[in-house]
């Protein structure tokens, strides 16, 4: 059962990842808009990135 | 054959020769500023978006795609931040599909300077930001309006703002309860293990302390939207169903800690994560549909023009383009001829006919002289008007209507307050219930009571029953809306379904709204008689210059000679030298003839010069290409279709013929409208009314169900429950069939709360459900409920369903003799 003290940490460690990472999402406006990113893959992009 | 414009999807008026290039093929476009729109889109190696895009591109002309000018007046208005860049949010019209956005994205973003461009296309709002040593704004303006589109950059949605940190909020608070929940889920499967095959209790205090480590936040910071609203509901002495909630989780929260720290009794961590968790479901789905339908109010405010011309201090000639909102009173400002006024003021030179109609509903336009006083938003029509501001842009009348009809939706009850309403009851019984519960448990074994009581208020939850009608609205909703009804009062579902008669509005409901030429009519017996293209293009010459609305309909004609000296008469027409030659369009007495003249009698636009009358042209309106077959639709679904109009009485017989319609009324101002409507409801019948102007305001204000089409006037859109996207009137035909679905779900989802309820709640009050398969049962029964309503939303039934049996309800509904109603 001594696994337990490493599995434990391990899963609470990752529930404070996983929370970051959404609130960090939400932070960058993410959910904003669920369906641009559909279609903006299925696009082309013609103009190549331009020089900035 | 009749061809459609590639860019907009009009006609393309007959002998028109205008053509883009697409993928080498030439493809017809009906004016010069399609054309060119087109050419741009193509040339720029966006041609994807045609194939794309779900809708046809809007019509501007020549004169309106070159704005450059026009949006000078905003490039001083925004501050840099700290990076140097300025940022603005515009309202794109015409922005209206995953394509639209592509092409703005990838069109702005490519210009020199430009930082970032977003597009969100549900709300058609479009974020710029852009370097302002590199690039003005008014170039980046000007390119979008290029393309086709036009931007409001004072069309800012502050109701956007607040959805957007309302709903990341609770987004936040899913996430903590969601991966709070597992996690203790996790560890309680451990214990729930430990119990059957026996644990070491050190080991199961760990557990339990890790569960209540990860259950602290998921009931504090997770659940904290019902403690908060449990608390504010007992402040105004209301109940409301946060309040049940609250109790539980205080209750099983603080019991569970003072178990664990005293060694002894149940805890329900896991129980009370699971309960914020599914609730906070619930809660989320619940603003998805309040958001929806609050998202349509935006329409409201383009009918301002976001550009004023205003007179420098003391110069009466030298004008300068600014912001609306940088007038103030006292400013003056020119109005030209078909511009819309930017501020409420008073006229301090010149006369213009004004068209009001927007504010007033008085659909002639006024002929308005120095001293009288103009209102924001009206357009003027002819004339050239100079201004003196009486009012800032805030306190203007149309801003205040604006305000009012806001307010008036916000507080509108609708059928999501109506089950909360209930729910009030059913949490005040449940209060009771467990109460009692708990007592006789006390007296019987006080050991048990806590968690009894725990079990009977979770258990019981209203989630089921509080999500029962939200979750189905919100599912009717967006299939609704992805069939082009954007319902804005999600109640009138309700209504739908035992509609049995729909009213139509017809010009710009059953018709297109703009006239179209219909044909030509020429004097041969005028000393120098031009041919059909001669007479079609002076007209087009002359109408260039004026912005009357059957002008309109010659600007896609791009003429081969130019006229000087235009001048608009105002309430007659327009004259001008066209090759030395004086010509006048406009009415039969303008042009010199009696209205008994031949020509007169038919055509409604009149072109002569000093010898007489050269020819006319009759004027039409097009049918829409869907109204027959929608209404074919509706009256197999046995409602009946009938059409009243202000518009002469043959004319509208001649609608019904045409269209198969059920009977018909002309002549008939908006009063009478209303009237007759109240005729029918008198009669029993339950009324559906589509219309699309302000004259058509108190026909949608009174019906049971309203429509408003969605090109029609801000104003009517604003008051009716349900508006058109698109141009088409076909999806009406969805309506019933949604209304019918969604009534059948919510039917589903109360019979399976009530009855859920009326099952567990005794089996937990006799002790047979601990807390832990209470929580379970309450969210298996809420899952069943969420995905009912979502088969509403995701099922794929075809377009067109074979006509289905008469439907019940309309066997109730008293129907009057048939009447064939034409004044």
């Amino acid at each position: 059962m001594k696994i337990l003290f490493v599995l434990i940490p391990l899963s609470l460690s990752l529930f404070a990842l996983a929370v970051w990472a959404f609130f960090w999402m939400v932070r960058h406006r993410q959910f904003d808009d669920l369906d641009a990113a559909g279609w903006r893959i299925l696009l082309d992009d013609p103009n190549e990135k331009k020089p900035s | 054959m009749i061809q459609r414009c590639f860019h907009c999807h009009e006609d393309v008026p007959r002998g028109l020769n205008l053509s883009v290039a697409v993928d080498g093929e030439e493809q017809p476009v009906c004016c010069a500023g399609c054309q060119a729109v087109a050419a741009l889109i193509i040339d720029g190696g966006n041609a994807d978006y045609y194939r794309f895009r779900d809708g046809p591109g809007q019509r501007l002309s020549p004169q309106e795609l070159d704005s450059l000018e026009h949006w000078r007046a905003f490039d001083t208005e925004y501050q840099t931040d700290d990076n140097g860049l300025c940022s603005v949010q515009l309202f794109v019209e015409g922005l209206h599909c995953g394509a639209c956005g592509w092409l703005i994205e990838t069109r702005l973003g490519a210009l020199e300077g430009v930082d970032a461009v977003r597009v969100d296309v549900q709300s058609a709002a479009t974020t710029l930001s852009w370097a302002p040593d590199q690039i003005a704004l008014s170039e980046a303006l000007s390119e979008l309006v290029r393309l086709g589109y036009r931007p409001h950059p004072l069309t800012c949605d502050v109701t956007r703002e607040v959805h957007s940190q309302e709903r990341n909020g609770l987004l936040r608070r899913l996430a903590v309860g969601g991966l709070g929940m597992m996690q203790v889920m996790m560890f309680a499967v451990a214990t729930y293990a430990g119990a059957l095959k026996g644990i070491d209790p050190a080991i199961e205090k760990l557990l339990l302390g890790v569960s209540m480590l990860v259950a602290t936040p998921v009931v504090f910071f997770a659940g904290s939207p019902f403690l908060v609203g449990a608390l504010r509901s007992l402040t105004q002495r209301r109940l409301n169903m946060d309040v049940p909630v609250a109790i539980a989780l205080i209750l099983a929260y603080s019991a569970s800690v003072v178990h664990f720290f005293g060694d002894s009794g149940t805890t329900y961590f896991e129980s009370v994560s699971m309960f914020v968790f599914f609730l906070l479901c619930a809660r989320f789905v619940a603003m998805l549909v309040r958001h929806r339908s609050l998202d349509s109010q935006l329409a409201l405010t383009p009918m301002l023009p976001d550009v004023a011309l205003r007179f420098s201090n003391d110069s009466d000639v030298e004008i300068q383009p600014v912001p609306r909102t940088a007038l103030k009173p006292g400013d003056r400002i020119r109005v030209r001829a078909g511009d819309a006024v930017a501020a409420d003021g008073r006229i301090i030179a010149g006369r213009a006919r004004v068209d009001e109609s927007l504010l007033t509903g008085e659909s002639e336009p006024v002929l308005k002289i120095a001293g009288d006083d103009v209102l924001a938003s009206s357009l003027n029509l002819d004339g050239t008007l100079s201004i003196e501001v009486t009012a800032t842009d805030a306190t203007s009348r149309v801003a205040g209507i604006a305000a009012t009809v806001g307010s008036a939706r916000a507080n509108r009850p609708d059928s999501v307050s109506l089950t909360e309403r209930l729910a009030a009851r059913f949490v005040l019984a449940l209060l009771i219930v467990a109460t009692i519960v708990g007592v006789i448990w006390w007296w019987i074994d006080p050991s048990r009571a806590l968690g009894i009581v725990l079990a009977v208020l979770v258990v019981t939850c209203p989630c089921a029953l509080s999500l029962a009608v939200p979750t189905a609205l919100s599912a009717a909703a967006s299939r609704l809306a992805a069939r082009g009804l954007l319902v804005q009062r999600l109640d009138v579902l309700e209504t739908i379904g035992k509609i049995s008669r729909a009213l139509f509005d017809k010009t710009g409901t059953l018709t297109q709204g703009t006239p179209v030429i219909d044909r030509l009519i020429l004097n041969h017996e005028h000393p120098c008689a031009a041919d059909h293209d001669a007479l079609l293009a002076m007209i087009a010459s002359l109408e260039a210059h004026s912005s009357h609305p059957i002008a309109s309909a010659f600007r896609r004609f791009t003429p081969d000679m130019q006229a000087h000296d235009v001048e608009s008469v105002v309430g007659c027409g327009i004259q001008g030298n066209i090759n030395g030659r004086r010509l006048r369009v406009g009415h039969a007495e303008f042009v010199g003839v009696t209205g008994n003249h031949p020509i007169a009698r038919e055509a409604s636009v009149l072109v002569g010069d000093q010898y007489g009358v050269l020819g006319g042209v009759v004027m039409r309106d097009q049918w829409r290409d869907d109204a027959k077959s929608t209404i074919a639709d509706l009256h197999e679904r046995n409602i009946r279709c009938s059409i009243i109009s202000g518009d002469r009485s043959d004319r509208v017989l001649e609608a019904v013929a045409m269209l198969g319609l059920y009977s018909g009324r002309g002549q008939c101002m908006p009063e009478d409208k209303l009237d007759y409507l109240r005729q029918r409801q008198a009669d029993g019948e339950v009324v559906l009314a589509v219309g699309d102007g302000v004259n058509d305001a108190a026909l949608l204000a009174g019906a049971d169900v309203s429509v408003a089409v969605g090109s029609g006037s801000a104003l009517a859109q604003s008051g009716a429950d349900i508006v058109l996207a698109g141009t088409g009137l076909a999806p009406l035909t969805q309506l019933p069939r949604i209304a019918e679905r969604w009534q059948r779900t919510v039917r589903q989802n109360l019979t399976w709360a009530i009855g859920y309820n009326v099952i567990a709640v005794p089996l937990a009050a006799a002790g047979l459900i601990g807390p832990g398969l209470a929580a379970l049962g309450m969210s298996l029964s809420s899952l069943f409920v969420v995905l009912n309503s979502a088969r509403l939303a995701w099922s794929k039934e075809p377009m067109v369903l074979t006509p289905q049996a008469t439907p019940t309800h309309t066997d109730k509904v008293y129907l009057p003799a048939p009447i064939r109603d034409a004044a």
